[in-house]
């Protein structure tokens, strides 16, 4: 048990006595948090940074179903009850919304055993090492192209962070965990003098899983040097492959579309499709916070909800939203225990190889960046700037820049046609490569 | 100056210790901010939320190389320990520290005649409650609004081993609606807000309604809008929000710490042309209440307005006092964070396109076909390239020198250098941008404002979908 913890608890208890006093329900929430993180550029440190942070949320929840929150970065008795007096005293001016209220006991807990979440082995001493492994990716990342001229932005961190849950309802949890990354920019530059930069990373929970310095080094310097001597291509409408860089990038926006609080204001195109088929059916997602060691992994929700595996979208039907326990006790929707957004968020892969996407898409778009924030959930429009690889006949031909795709997000995923067998399962969010029609480009 | 977070003395210990073991530089970030927001959704009070925040950021820097330590709590011995933490970067002998002398800003640029902090609970209710009802009177196709109405008090203490040892007490209101409309099976939504370093008085010149009125409006509007264009067009930006183009084209690209590294598009330019002599392009954190306006920047330079390209001739960069010694260059006030978690880097204030000569009737007569971009979600760029990106939300075909229907929502996409080349008229109308944007750079959000005048760009790349 760490100092910080025993101290912790009194803090708790304090502001659930204010509550319960003022005759209001409610949660205590506590966080610490430790941060380290190095910049490095040119082989020598160039920032290191450290600190420990904490705070406490008071959420109150009067006996008329008005509710409020109040938030200190101090973390002791004193504020924990002035947190909570001012959370009380806020939520008399709240209006009465009888979908407020606490999670039921049963739903709450904490799942999955041990999950794995934290490198026991952390300490301060392994800030050196992640230092060492920061340049020498920057090195490897140099040694891939001679075009290579600079270092931007490469460096090193590590975090152990804590959270308390409390309630009237008599929830009392806590979860911890540690994450450690390290990643590399460089910027090369052309004959002509043009410049490019690629960029690439590593994170997990325990230092072991990281990748090494020499593979996420060499894939920057890759990333840094594949798009010079590009073109435009036309204005028109195309086939297109999607980079898993990229597909994990439109699943993050799904995970979005498919969130609660969306859901019932009516601001995402997926509200009143629950049973519905939306995606093709090559299309299975599912989010699984159980899974061991992982950076999305965690016991309970924010608001102490049992974590348990959901499946999102079933063979192209949307079986599932996900929800916090407001959303969930509006929308009458089972509870997913979804405060605090997705955990582990994938779509499953499916059989072909990059190089038999490559083959069907023939001739066409293969987009490896996204640029931009073109994406509105309401209409389900999307637009971004794009960068990828002209196609043809299964073979990259040479790359592009600087051109835009668009589409609206409920063709986009019912155009979905191949799905392929490369995601990256390091990511919290991840997708293999998808073959999708339905996208216009904007280009010359 | 309002009074300090902490004693001129211990400030005086705290950077003595920093240097303990040798540094150029040492300096101290104390900040202390209260926070209230309040939302109204489906025309009730949905949640009400308050926050105290407080901490300590200490810095030492010795060459190249920085030092960052911060804590929450203003207990002595916790606060030495930090500076010694920070302190851990330097390898020598202690270096000495100038003597603190306390001085009043310069400027005293916020204006918060009705502090927001200080207004009765009901009043503000009272004015998201006019803010939603006028928004669902709009059209009976709205379907749903959520206001917010926010405000902050803070005050930072900032002391630095040259001697300064400055305090600014800062205000930042800021209000925002969001409308969803719905025809049959078709949703949009539209969005509005404003504010800056202002009390409630903002709401006297812009009354509630006309936000909910502009929200609600755009909403409505992208209901019957037509698929925007694909491809090359010629682009006209409305007056005020369309400054992101600004902001994403040149300014991240001037900001310092970029230049220094030689990363950027616009590195060792300086004195050469690099847009149309048209664009003159301005950072000023001097515009009173501006949500941009800063009297001091946050490691106690006094703010001043920058002139960055004139008449198409880039001038300078925006640097802190790290770049400026590093490049030897004068600071110029830009040195900002997010809070006493982060090291403080070179950050824009209010940046705009100066005004030019054309009437802006003139300029869209002039267009056979284009496009006409009037409000902005956010926006991007690739520093080392150039390229950059803006979502414009609401905007309008140009068709024979007319504005035509509305289109629905797209990416703009251009090259930095490449688009200030292709400026080739700029309107009389400067107007500065209601404050709402919050510009993000390596994780840190700095609130800042921007403005444009009616400007022309001959061609950029829309990615629409017809």
């Amino acid at each position: 048990m760490s100092p910080q913890q025993s101290a912790v608890a009194p803090c708790l208890e304090a502001a659930l006595a204010v509550l319960s006093a003022a005759g209001c329900g409610g949660m205590v929430y506590c966080h610490r948090r430790s941060e380290w993180s190095a910049r490095v550029r040119q082989g020598a440190i160039e920032r290191i940074e450290s600190a420990l942070t904490g705070g406490m949320t008071v959420t109150a929840l009067n006996s008329g179903n008005r509710g409020a929150s109040a938030t200190s970065t101090v973390v002791s008795l004193e504020s924990a009850r002035q947190v909570a007096e001012q959370a009380v005293a806020l939520s008399a001016w709240s209006d009465v919304d009888e979908w407020r209220g606490l999670p039921p006991g049963e739903e709450c807990g904490m799942a999955g055993g041990d999950l794995q979440l934290s490198d026991p082995g952390y300490g301060d001493a392994d800030h050196e090492r992640l230092v060492d492994a920061a340049i020498a990716a920057e090195r490897s990342a140099y040694a891939v192209d001679a075009r290579i001229c600079l270092s931007h932005r490469s460096g090193a961190s590590a975090s152990r962070s804590e959270l308390w849950v409390g309630s009237t309802a008599g929830v009392a949890l806590e979860r911890a965990g540690t994450s450690f990354g390290f990643h590399a920019t460089v910027v090369a530059k052309s004959a002509a003098g043009e410049r490019q930069s690629g960029s690439w990373h590593t994170s997990a929970r325990t230092l072991a899983g990281l990748r090494s310095a020499a593979e996420v080094g060499a894939e920057a310097g890759r990333r840094a040097v594949r798009g010079f001597d590009w073109r435009r291509i036309p204005s028109g409408s195309c086939r297109v492959l999607l980079h898993r860089d990229v597909a994990s990038q439109l699943l993050g926006t799904l995970a979005q579309a498919v969130s609660g609080g969306l859901v019932f204001r009516g601001a995402t195109f997926l509200a009143g499709k629950l049973g519905a088929v939306i995606a093709s059916p090559a299309v299975t997602i599912t989010d699984d916070p159980l899974l061991p060691g992982r950076l999305g992994s965690r016991p309970c929700d924010g608001e102490g909800v049992r974590s348990r595996v959901v499946t999102v979208i079933a063979q192209g039907r949307l079986l599932s939203y996900l929800v916090d326990g407001y959303a969930a006790r509006r929308l009458t929707h089972p509870y997913t225990g979804h405060e605090g957004g997705v955990s582990n968020w994938s779509l499953a892969a499916g059989q072909a190889s990059f190089e038999d996407l490559l083959r069907e898409l023939g001739t066409g778009l293969l987009v490896t960046g996204f640029q931009g924030f073109g994406v509105d959930l309401a209409s389900g429009s999307f637009s971004k700037g794009v960068s990828g690889f002209w196609v043809e006949q299964g073979r990259i031909s040479h790359p592009v820049q600087e051109v835009t795709v668009a589409g609206s997000l409920p063709e986009l995923l019912l155009g979905i046609r191949t799905v392929g067998n490369d995601p990256l399962e390091q990511a919290r969010i991840s997708a293999p490569s998808l073959i999708i029609d339905g996208f216009t480009i904007g280009g010359t | 100056m309002g009074s300090p977070l902490l004693t001129l003395g211990l400030a005086a210990q705290l950077l003595e210790t920093a240097l303990g073991r040798g540094g150029d530089h040492a300096d101290i970030f104390a900040q202390h901010s209260s926070s209230r927001s309040l939302s109204f959704e489906e025309g009730k009070v949905k949640s009400a939320h308050q926050s105290e925040a407080q901490g300590i950021g200490i810095r030492v820097v010795a060459g190249e190389s920085t030092g960052y330590a911060y804590c929450e709590v203003f207990d002595e011995s916790t606060m030495l320990a930090t500076a010694r933490r920070a302190a851990q970067i330097a390898h020598g002998q202690a270096a000495p520290s100038a003597m603190l002398v306390g001085a009043a800003p310069l400027h005293d640029l916020y204006r918060a005649v009705q502090p927001a902090a200080a207004a009765p609970m009901a009043e503000r209710v009272a004015l998201l409650r006019r803010m939603s009802e006028h928004a669902y009177a709009h059209d009976p196709q709205v379907q749903w609004v959520s206001c917010l109405l926010a405000d902050q008090d803070e005050t930072v203490t900032i002391a630095t081993s040259d001697g300064v040892y400055a305090t600014d007490h800062r205000p930042m209101l800021r209000v925002s609606i969001s409308v969803h409309a719905r025809r049959g099976a078709r949703r949009e939504s539209g969005s509005a807000g404003g504010g800056g370093r202002l009390g409630l008085e903002y709401f006297i010149a812009h009354p509630p309604e006309a936000l909910a009125a502009k929200a609600a409006r755009q909403a409505i509007t992208l209901l019957s809008a037509v698929p925007c264009p694909a491809g090359q067009m010629p682009v006209v930006l409305a007056p005020a929000s369309s400054g992101i183009l600004i902001h994403e084209a040149v300014g991240h690209g001037l900001e310092a710490d970029f230049n220094r590294i030689g990363v950027s598009a616009y590195s060792g330019r300086i004195g050469e042309v690099v847009a149309s002599p048209l664009v003159t392009v301005v950072d000023d954190g001097t515009i009173p209440g501006d949500r941009g306006a800063i009297n001091i920047d946050d490691e106690g330079v006094a703010s001043r307005r920058t002139t960055l390209i004139a008449d198409g001739r880039l001038c300078g960069y925006l640097h802190d006092r790290t770049t400026a010694r590093l490049m030897g260059a004068t600071p110029t006030g830009n040195g900002r964070r997010d809070g006493y978690g982060s090291v403080p880097i070179p950050r824009m204030r209010v940046t705009f396109l100066a005004a030019g000569q054309d009437d802006p009737s003139e300029i869209i007569r002039s267009i056979p076909r284009g496009l006409y971009a009037v409000s902005f979600g956010g926006g991007s760029v690739d520093i080392a390239k150039g390229d950059f990106n803006f979502h414009v939300t609401e905007g309008y075909l140009i068709e024979d020198g007319r504005i035509g229907p509305a289109v629905s929502r797209a990416t703009l996409i251009g090259n930095g250098p490449e688009v200030l080349r292709r400026v080739t008229r700029v309107g009389h109308d400067l107007a500065l941008a209601d404050g709402q944007w919050t510009c993000g750079k390596d994780g840190q959000s700095c609130p800042v404002g921007q403005g444009m005048p009616t400007t022309l760009v001959s061609e950029m790349t829309v990615g629409g979908r017809s």
